[in-house]
């Protein structure tokens, strides 16, 4: 048996960092966490950053994930608008860009994701500054073009039309949101946004973005189309922030490698949009980019650090808000399910679907349904037969 | 114990319903849209621990508890 941990260093002070911070002092463990980030500010909340609730662009105080009474009570040796550089596995220490060594006996890896980006000057957005721009960007353009029709690329073309902003979506799919949410839902995403004012273009890859804010851009596409616009967002998907590990021996695929108790080598344990663990309860590796996989996953890593040797296996859970719509997924589902409408609500054109793989039940997902949804939840791993008779006989 | 009281933020929250999971006696959610409820602002001691893994688990920050 190895002894129980007495210096622990978490790499990434976002919301898996956090979570795990506060699971380990809610746990009772009372040794030293440095918490490393490389980001300027305290941890802090994304989703809010492109929901279209608030029209003016969030700060910090909107969206801080701890204010300094709980930061006070965490006890962190508190390292903010610092890198780590390198994780030394055998030397048991993380250095930092400073050059600063940092010794533990228990590390976890919460380094996140970050945006792909294409050349040319469109902006993502995963950060507050980023954030900051956009904000300012949408004040200043009369059209801009979103590439990418993933949850965040609708999400922002919602933010912009609430704007008074003429948008544009770009994306190679036939449909927004298709591979995560399927065709049903993605038709009615497509008639909402459209509803709403959007345009899209779809089934065609962006070739070139070129120009500036001062006159405009001009976004090529793969059929000749050319298009003239004032700025050029891109949400087309994130990597999962694993550069510094390059020379760790660590596996790193699709993320950071990690058996079910979340663990990538001995003593070394990796939470949220970063890690790549096995889930037991589906049977295979996945990488969630959800929040509330950032807080569980620190829970379980927190608990296992102090040796409840316990698996994760989550029913990963997302939402996304565009304009009145509320979509919530319980599961793991994409386009290629089998998909199933269980309910519907004529009040307000609400309704719920299951989403099967090889006759199982995957995932539920809930377009303003969110009550019925919770309960649907359990249907999650159930026969996709059974499911389906239940439902007709009510 | 001390007392627990409740407080939820009805703007803040995105009706994920993880609340209702950890502590079905003290949350619910609205019929229409979803959003958190509250069945009891100061909820009984045997609740305590169910409440602060809501508070933990919320994934919008909308529940906040004080010791009256
Ligand atoms: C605009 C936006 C909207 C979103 N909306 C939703 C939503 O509606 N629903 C939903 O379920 N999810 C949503 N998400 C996803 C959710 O925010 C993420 O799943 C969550 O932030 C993951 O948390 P994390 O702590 O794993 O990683 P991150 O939040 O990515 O944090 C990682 C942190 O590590 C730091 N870091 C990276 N490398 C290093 C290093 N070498 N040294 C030190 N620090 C480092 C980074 O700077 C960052 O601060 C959204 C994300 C964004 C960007
Ligand atoms: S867990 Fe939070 S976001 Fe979800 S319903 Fe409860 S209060 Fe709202």
């Amino acid at each position: 048996m190895t002894p129980p941990p007495h210096r622990i260093a978490i790499v990434g002070a976002s919301a898996a960092g956090l979570s795990t911070c506060q699971a380990l002092r809610d746990n009772g463990y009372a040794g030293e966490i440095a918490l490393i980030g490389a980001e300027p500010e305290p941890p802090y909340d994304r989703p809010p950053l492109s929901k279209t609730r608030s029209d003016t662009v969030a700060c910090l105080t909107d969206v801080a994930l701890a204010d300094e009474a709980e930061l006070g009570r965490l006890d962190l040796d508190l390292r903010l608008g610092t890198a780590a550089s390198r994780l030394d596995v055998e030397g048991r220490q993380v250095i930092l860009d400073s050059g600063t060594a940092i010794a533990w006996d228990a590390c976890v890896i919460a380094t996140g994701a970050a945006p792909v980006t294409l050349p040319g000057n469109g902006m993502t957005l995963r950060t507050l500054d980023d954030a900051a721009r956009i904000g300012a960007a949408l004040r200043a353009a009369r059209h801009v073009t979103i590439i990418g029709a993933g949850v965040l690329g609708c999400e922002l073309a919602a933010l912009a039309r609430q704007a008074g902003v003429a948008v544009t979506v770009l994306d190679p799919q036939a449909g927004p949101m298709l591979d995560r949410v399927g065709r049903q839902v993605s038709k009615r995403l497509k008639a909402l946004h459209q509803g709403h004012g959007v345009a899209f273009h779809f089934g065609n890859g962006v070739e070139t973005i070129q120009g500036n804010d001062a006159h405009g851009y001009t976004v090529a596409t793969s059929d000749g189309t050319r298009l003239e616009t004032d700025r050029v967002l891109v949400a087309i998907g994130c990597r999962p922030t694993v550069g510094w590990l390059a020379d760790s021996g660590l596996t790193l695929d699709n993320g950071v490698f990690c058996n079910a108790f979340c663990e990538a080598a001995p003593g070394i344990y990796a939470a949220g949009d970063v890690a790549n663990w096995h889930n037991p309860r589906f049977g295979r590796q996945m990488r969630i980019e959800h929040r509330m996989n950032a807080t569980e996953q620190g829970m379980a890593v927190a608990a296992n650090i102090l040796g409840a040797r316990r698996v994760f296996d989550p029913i990963p859970f997302f939402w996304s808000d565009q304009y009145d719509a509320k979509i919530q997924v319980h599961g793991v589902i994409d386009g290629s399910c089998d998909e199933d409408l269980l309910e519907t609500n004529s009040q307000n054109g609400g309704f719920v679907i299951a989403y099967s793989r090889n006759g199982t039940v995957d995932g539920v997902l809930g377009w303003n349904m969110a009550r019925a949804l919770r309960k649907a939840r359990a249907l999650v791993g159930q026969d996709r037969s059974a499911v389906i008779t239940q439902f007709a006989r009510t | 114990m001390a007392k627990l009281k409740i407080f939820i933020d009805q703007d803040k929250c995105v009706g994920a319903g993880q609340c209702v999971f950890a502590a079905p006696e003290v949350f619910d959610q609205r019929e229409d849209d979803g959003i958190v409820e509250l069945l009891a602002e100061e909820p009984e001691e045997s609740q305590h621990g169910a409440v602060m893994q809501a508070v933990r688990l919320c994934p919008a920050k909308a529940i906040r508890v004080e010791e009256a």
